[in-house]
């Protein structure tokens, strides 16, 4: 796996393989990170998907003045955001779906988190206020740095200082709710 | 879920009908303004002749089979395609016509300043759009308009325009209109797509609309009263409680607020008031003492009507707020289209947990700033 940008770049040279290697490298975290905004599994993927459609019709030029991968996420993130604006509605899976839903929401999270201890950690997260949510997903699930954080999720690198300590200390709490101690929060 | 292999699948196959729709649309547009144009140039040779004089010297009427075959030849002109909607692909082109903000190949392009310009739009996309500053003529900026004008004789005038100063008109003189935006304009990354862009400040991708100079305060729109509310939710609970739990919202002990509340709305227009909108009217809707869905009511032409935001747990946070200033009167707004609820403290909250902060910072006391009757609930 490159880090996307050359495959963007092969894409908009008029490789479409381009565009499915990018689909298939960052489709999962995206819709996990997406999740954390609309908290509906079926809707993340659908911005998810609308993210790559955006790509693919507006062809915007990556500059690479961050990575690729951070990039990708904040026009996810804008594209959640104006979901949000204009739907103004949270979640509105029938409950007759419900089941499916928590199934496949676990299932992506197993296949892409993986480790068990931190599965449990994800789920701690839903507990938290959005920005916060946001800011530990960016750096302890997906590895971003703060400033790679600070620019997806708008916010300058002290702010995003401040709020990883109050999302740290929230998320300790919820946890030690739970019975899980962990030293790294 | 779908797999990786299924999206991709299905992001080729939106493409595919986008473009269709696409060229669909460029294709009914062109036959319009072909139409126009052609009728024009009928109109324009008829005047010729008859200021040449060559009706008495052929003393022939024209026949109408002339004009017919006139306008059938030009909706089929490719002069007028390339001109007006400067297409930026040939046929084998994986884009397949689409416009391509930002590629190398891309036409309707020009440089003013330093600054590139790409075109985004035709007619349509100007109607939202006014001139601003006449800039000179396309063909100065660009060698695309310099080789239509040298070699099509056609050439555009350039304007600024008032909504936005990164958006560009050109006036073609075959009547054409065409729409550019900067290059910096177009990265998805730091532009929200249907953001405000009235007037205000870009901070992280989020318009920030200005506030107007006074907050004097304009009371519009049919206003819902209490009774009228009352009376609505009272025919209508049984369908909001279903709409609820077949969203998966506990509903079981279903409460609607007894009072409602207005919100003042600003978009950074220039010139234009603080203002309520008095046929919006936001309910608070609980499950026990949970706050479980926002239900917005609307009054058109006398009739009430409702759109429920359903919220669940993302509206807990709302809730500790209106808990923590109970008893206190709070102050709702609508910043274009953040809304932010302000207390007489001057924290402020959204309700959907969207971070609020840029948005009043400049204002000594936002609460007794915005303040007005209309626009407030007391929890």
């Amino acid at each position: 796996m490159d880090n996307g940008a050359s495959s963007y770049r092969r894409f908009l040279n008029g490789d479409d393989e381009g565009i499915a290697e990018i689909v298939r490298d960052f489709k999962d975290g995206l819709i996990l990170y997406l999740n954390g905004y609309v908290k509906n599994i079926y809707t993340a993927e659908e911005l998810a998907e609308d993210t790559f459609f955006r790509l693919m019709v507006k062809r915007p030029k990556f500059l690479g003045k961050s990575s690729f991968k951070s990039w990708l996420y904040s026009i996810g993130r804008n594209v959640a955001v104006d979901r949000i604006r204009h739907d103004h509605k949270m979640s509105d899976t029938p409950i007759e779906d419900m089941e499916t839903y928590l199934s496949d929401e676990y299932d992506l999270e197993r296949s892409y988190i993986k480790e068990e201890r931190k599965i449990e950690v994800r789920r701690a997260l839903d507990k938290l206020p959005l920005d916060y949510r946001q800011v530990l997903w960016l750096i302890y699930f997906e590895g971003f740095s703060n400033a790679e954080a600070s620019v997806i999720m708008k916010k300058n690198e002290r702010q995003i200082r401040n709020l990883l300590y109050r999302a740290k200390q929230s998320l300790k709490n919820e946890l030690e709710k739970e019975g899980f101690f962990y030293e790294e929060f | 879920m779908k797999s990786s292999d299924e999206m991709i699948n299905s992001l080729y196959e939106r493409r595919d009908n986008y473009i269709s729709e696409r060229k669909a649309r460029n294709k009914t547009i062109v036959k319009t303004v072909s139409a126009v144009f052609s009728v024009c140039l009928v109109a324009l040779i008829g005047v010729g002749v008859f200021t040449l004089g060559w009706f008495k010297a052929n003393d022939k009427p024209a026949s109408p089979s002339d004009s017919t075959s006139i306008i059938e030849n030009t909706e089929e002109s490719d002069t007028a395609d390339i001109l007006i909607y400067a297409p930026n692909h040939d046929e084998n082109d994986a884009s397949g016509g689409i416009y391509q903000g930002g590629t190398a190949d891309s036409l309707g392009r020009l440089s003013i300043s330093g600054a590139n310009y790409i075109q985004i739009g035709t007619a349509n996309e100007a109607v939202g759009y006014t001139k601003k500053e006449y800039l000179g003529k396309a063909s100065e900026f660009s060698d695309l308009y310099r080789k239509f004008a040298d070699e099509d004789g056609i050439d555009g005038d350039v304007y600024s325009v008032n909504e936005s100063p990164d958006i560009l008109l050109i006036y073609l003189s075959n009547e054409g209109v065409v729409v550019l935006s900067s290059e910096t304009n177009g990265d998805p990354a730091n532009v929200l797509e249907n953001d405000n862009q009235n007037g205000g400040e870009n901070i992280g991708g989020i318009n920030i609309p200005t506030l107007p100079a006074t907050n004097e305060i304009d009371l519009v729109g049919d206003k819902i009263t209490e009774e009228e509310a009352k009376q609505y939710f009272e025919e209508t609970s049984a369908s909001i409680i279903s709409s609820l739990s077949a969203s998966g919202v506990e509903a079981d002990n279903i409460r609607i607020s007894d009072t409602g509340y207005c919100h003042i709305n600003y978009d950074g227009t220039a010139g234009k008031n603080l203002e309520i909108r008095q046929n919006f009217r936001d309910y608070l809707v609980y499950n026990g003492d949970r706050l479980v869905a926002i239900v917005t009511l609307t009054k058109d032409n006398g009739l009430l009507s409702s759109t429920p935001a359903f919220g669940g747990e993302w509206f807990d946070d709302y809730n500790e707020f209106l808990k923590q200033h109970e008893g206190q009167k709070l102050v709702y707004l609508y910043a274009g289209w953040m809304e932010i609820i302000i207390a007489p403290d001057n924290t402020c909250t959204n309700p959907m947990g969207l971070d609020v902060s840029e948005y009043l910072k400049g204002i000594e006391d936002p609460y007794k700033w915005f303040y007005n009757k209309a626009a407030v609930y007391t929890p």
